[in-house]
């Protein structure tokens, strides 16, 4: 009986229900099966009390923002900054695609966001100087899963909400992994420009180019300042730091660079809110998923944790296991409902092993970030594929040496703990 | 066939005036969480906050939630896996999305009759921190819920019209209905903006099949 709404769940999202009816109608038959009737009621109350929370309004604040940068072309001044920093390296616009990656997800958070914003600028440039559609592509997408690792990040929003983790801490603790991804990727961009013989962008920018570049992006450049030191140093709470990135990514894009008009404002706000009420939606019925099958007659998540550490007594194995398992369900999952689902599950199963939570919850969310870019369902490639007009499989192949990247560094921070750890310890978090 | 072109079309014109309700709605709320929050935060810095704006803006993300999901329920912003879905033919595709429909309205129907009681118990006690009835703010519920099942049926029936009909086989609110499109996902931001046509461009079948 245990598993009876774990296997209906799995069935239900095979065949395509969407994920948040697929959480409820699996403990709702569930419950229809075990003839048990107490728990409707608790059902209905925890999808309205499972969104009532101060820190989950840090998701619907973070798309806010993310979605006025975007249109803000906010990403225009990151490209021009990158680009004057590193633009004359061998395989240049690459290595730019990397790097403003990495300072837009200072900003947003959000993969997608980054694929859209920065393959629509990055790949058609990069295609006219010389790189193929499907390495431009492929590039724009692997780089962009730094969004979500690098803090802000609302997928780290949700799995603190649902496993009951500081924000904060998870913010400082995935720092380091996400400069190792971006680091990393531009290691493996220089080896294949010297293979492949990339061309070299622009010719080396001149210190008056690049103080000219920087003081064009310094208000971006800003908001990751205010944002993470807001929140590391206890003076926002995440939410408050959300709430304060709106009306900053506001007051830049309409008044400071004018990018964004006045009459955008409304279909910024719709479009936000309808994002965000999906994402609220599945939390809710996630919590909902969570609380019926924890207590008897059910206990899914003891039973499956009790199934998952009964496979090996290694510590090291089970977290190998682990990965595996969460690599296998990014390649067909997205990354929140992934966090939402196997988190209840997999985190009590790292915690007896004696893994940190944060620490785990970095793992976590990392790897099943790399997913987002992962075929068969990765969304960035889906995103990738439709901006730069190359097929998904062309652009999966290509991505394959930066997904080894990836790999390796999910690894590294699995085995050396102090890699994510170091930084919330010293700030207090851990 | 004629009633139940009448009936898809009466059903239509409801969630025509969910989809304005929802989007206008929203819109505003979520603009003034914003604003809500960041007063608060200002506040802070030099005096008190004010105790009900956080209690006021969980309130008004809650409503978010459940004004958007008959919208996204009708326009496929939610999540899914659909690699086996798509592998499967035209036909046999709708049956299992005639299915879906099915047990969607199944489950809202049941916490429905649970959200009744549930609403009723708070009616006439104002909120923690402002004087609204919490009546009001669980109202949401209902609405959402009520709405939701509106659009499953015209979904369904759009579904049965398309099963006995051919020539309705590629009705772009069945194609889209349900699942996700690429660009609403937990991620986030949207890439490309479906969402922003009116429900008239989306009620208009033939216009969007002639685009294709």
């Amino acid at each position: 009986m245990a598993l009876v709404p774990f296997y209906l769940l799995l069935a239900l999202m095979l065949i395509g229900m969407p994920v948040t009816f697929a959480l409820l109608i699996a403990p709702g038959a569930s419950l229809l099966i075990a003839d048990v009737d107490r728990f409707w009621p608790m059902m209905q109350s925890r999808l309205f009390n499972g969104m009532n929370s101060f820190p989950l309004m840090a998701v619907p604040f973070f798309i806010l923002a993310g979605e006025i940068m975007n249109r803000g072309q906010i990403t225009l001044s990151l490209v021009q900054f990158s680009r004057a920093l590193i633009g004359h390296l061998r395989g240049g616009l690459a290595q730019v695609n990397v790097l403003s990656s990495m300072l837009f997800a200072g900003l947003s958070g959000s993969a997608v966001a980054d694929t859209s914003a920065l393959g629509s600028m990055l790949i058609p440039a990069m295609e006219k100087n010389g790189y193929t559609r499907r390495f431009a592509a492929a590039i724009t997408a692997s780089s962009s899963v730094i969004g979500p690792i690098i803090p802000p990040s609302g997928i780290m929003v949700l799995y603190a909400f649902i496993m009951n983790v500081s924000v904060g801490g998870l913010f400082a603790a995935g720092l380091v992994p996400g400069v190792m991804v971006g680091l990393g990727l531009m290691a493996m961009t220089w080896w294949q420009a010297k293979r492949k013989n990339f061309p070299v962008a622009n010719r080396k920018a001149t210190w008056r180019e690049r103080g000219q570049a920087t003081r064009e992006a310094v208000w971006p450049l800003l908001a990751p300042v205010i944002l993470l030191g807001g929140i590391l140093t206890g003076f926002f709470t995440p939410t408050e730091a959300a709430a304060v990135a709106v009306v900053y990514a506001f007051a830049v894009s309409v008044f400071i660079l004018r990018s964004v008009k006045f009459r955008e404002v409304p279909s910024i706000l719709w479009s936000s809110a309808l994002s965000s009420g999906v994402i609220l939606m599945l939390v809710a019925a996630a919590v909902v998923f969570a609380a019926v099958l924890s207590p008897p007659p059910f206990r899914t998540a003891e039973t499956l944790g009790g199934f998952i550490t009964g496979l090996t007594e290694n510590p090291l194995l089970m977290l190998f296991i682990i990965n595996i398992l969460l690599f296998i369900v990014g390649m067909f999952l997205d990354a929140g409902p992934a966090i939402l689902i196997l988190g209840p599950i997999l985190g009590p199963v790292a915690m007896e092993m004696g893994v940190e939570p944060l620490h785990f919850a970095i793992v976590m969310c990392v790897n099943v970030t790399v997913g987002l870019a992962t075929p068969p369902m990765g969304l960035v490639l889906f995103v990738a594929a439709s901006i730069s007009n190359e097929r998904v499989e062309r652009i999966a192949l290509e991505t394959l040496p930066f997904l080894a990247v990836q790999v390796v560094v999910i690894f590294l921070i699995t085995y050396i703990p102090a890699l994510t750890m170091t930084l919330p310890r010293l700030l207090g978090f851990a | 066939m004629g009633a139940l072109n009448g009936a898809i079309d009466a059903l239509a014109g409801v969630n025509r005036l969910v989809y304005w309700i929802g989007k206008y709605l929203s819109t505003i709320l979520i603009g003034v969480m914003t604003v809500l929050v960041f007063v608060h935060v200002v506040r802070r810095l030099f005096w008190e906050s004010p105790s009900w704006t956080e209690e006021a803006s969980i309130y008004m993300m809650i409503w978010i939630a459940f004004l958007v999901l008959p919208i996204a329920y009708r326009e496929g912003s939610n999540v899914a896996i659909e690699v086996i879905k798509e592998l499967l033919p035209r036909r046999p595709r709708l049956v299992l999305e005639l299915v879906f429909s099915a047990l969607v309205f199944w489950i809202i129907t049941e916490l429905f009759v649970e959200a009744i009681p549930f609403v009723e118990r708070v009616v006439g006690r104002a909120a923690r921190t402002f004087p609204l009835d919490q009546g009001i703010i669980y109202s949401c519920v209902i609405y959402g819920y009520v709405a939701l099942m509106v659009a499953i049926v015209e979904l369904a029936l759009r579904q049965v019209r398309a099963l006995v009909s051919p020539a309705h086989m590629n009705d772009p609110i069945i194609s889209h209905a349900g699942a996700h499109h690429e660009e609403a996902r937990i991620t986030g931001v949207h890439v490309a903006m479906p969402h922003d046509e009116s429900p008239e461009d989306l009620d208009r079948p033939h216009d969007r099949n002639e685009e294709r």
